[in-house]
């Protein structure tokens, strides 16, 4: 290992620190990187694509995708973002959500997708749609497809090691 | 970095596992001596360098060496991580699940986002996986709802796209920009 900095070097180093913030976050390599976007609720993620060049296409990376509708996307706090308590007519909370897994989707670039669950009210559920969004991601790899409609609950797990 | 080992141990960080005397008569226990970039000496337990697998590694491969260069590693950051490992260290010898969670909650509330960002380079490099983990859940309940400005200050990134690419980014996902916290 080697020790290289002199200390003039270092003085200067520090003395930069000072007035400008290294972005050593970037510089992770992206299997790093690709944990904490693991643990970003979805929308939270997208919005890392606008962050530089060096983030566009990491969230491609994410391999749990979980949609739910009371919380679009999840909630780990239980922030209520998109409730279907906010006075939107049922139908326009199920377009809404259709648009959001949609645009979602479309340019979701990811190679891999572990785990995929979709959760919403039965009644709202339009299966054409639904169709769409499995077999979008069924060829990714899929170990975990769970869907909760109205609180029934559908899994499928499908261990293949 | 040559000293004689007779001569006086330069620490200007001591690390306080116990409130044991150093002297000889306590039950020794292996030293092994960390140098930051910025020139600090940390003298820490064995058992707490051999939780970073870089410092484990690199005594596996000379074993005969006194000091551990760490040119990736600050102080700051690389004391916060030895006072990470001694707790793991702990909870090793006496399993508390419960107690173990309250305290990696508890080490990462207390720091400041600048704190947090510093030690996930220094955790990486280290390979120390459970911190490396600790720290990433800890950004991400951070910068949930934040806009994008408020993550790239958080983080320190520099935006390198035009106007134009970016607006271009925000169109393609406008409704994961509705409903954002105020920064």
């Amino acid at each position: 290992m080697e020790h290289q900095r002199s200390g003039s070097q270092l003085k200067e180093r520090m003395f930069q620190v000072e007035a400008i913030e290294e972005d050593r976050i970037s510089q992770l390599p992206d299997h790093i990187l690709s944990i904490i976007l693991s643990k970003l609720l979805l929308q939270d993620l997208v919005r890392t694509s606008a962050l530089s060049n060096r983030w566009k296409h990491l969230w491609a990376l994410r391999t749990n995708l979980n949609f739910d509708m009371d919380g679009i996307f999840e909630s780990n706090h239980g922030r209520p973002h998109f409730s279907t308590k906010q006075c939107k007519h049922y139908k326009e909370v199920k377009l809404e959500f259709a648009r959001c897994v949609d645009g979602f989707l479309q340019n979701f670039q990811g190679t891999k997708v572990i785990s995929f669950k979709l959760h919403f009210l039965k009644h709202l559920g339009d299966t054409f749609s639904m169709n769409r969004w499995i077999r979008s991601v069924i060829g990714l790899g899929i170990e975990e497809l769970q869907l909760v409609l109205s609180g029934m609950t559908f899994s499928y797990h499908h261990h293949c090691r | 970095m040559s000293s004689s080992t007779d001569s006086p141990t330069l620490t200007t960080e001591t690390t306080q596992l116990s409130p044991q005397p150093d002297t000889e008569t306590a039950k020794p226990t292996k030293k092994i001596t960390l140098k930051s970039s910025d020139n600090q000496i940390f003298e820490v337990e064995e058992s707490v360098a051999m939780e970073f697998a870089t410092v484990k590694s690199f005594f596996e491969d000379s074993p005969s060496t006194d000091t551990v260069p760490l040119p990736n590693v600050t102080a700051k950051p690389l004391s916060q991580v030895i006072e990470f490992c001694k707790e793991q260290i702990k909870f090793k010898a006496n399993p508390d699940e419960a107690q173990k969670k309250k305290y990696n909650a508890e080490f990462v509330t207390e720091k400041s986002d600048k704190d947090l960002v510093d030690m996930i380079p220094v955790a990486n490099y280290l390979e120390i996986k459970d911190l490396l983990d600790v720290l990433n859940q800890a950004v991400a309940d951070r910068i949930e709802n934040k806009s994008v400005e408020y993550v790239r200050s958080f983080f320190g990134i520099d935006n390198d796209f035009t106007a134009e690419e970016e607006a271009a980014l925000r169109r393609e996902h406008a409704w994961a920009y509705e409903g954002v916290d105020e920064d």
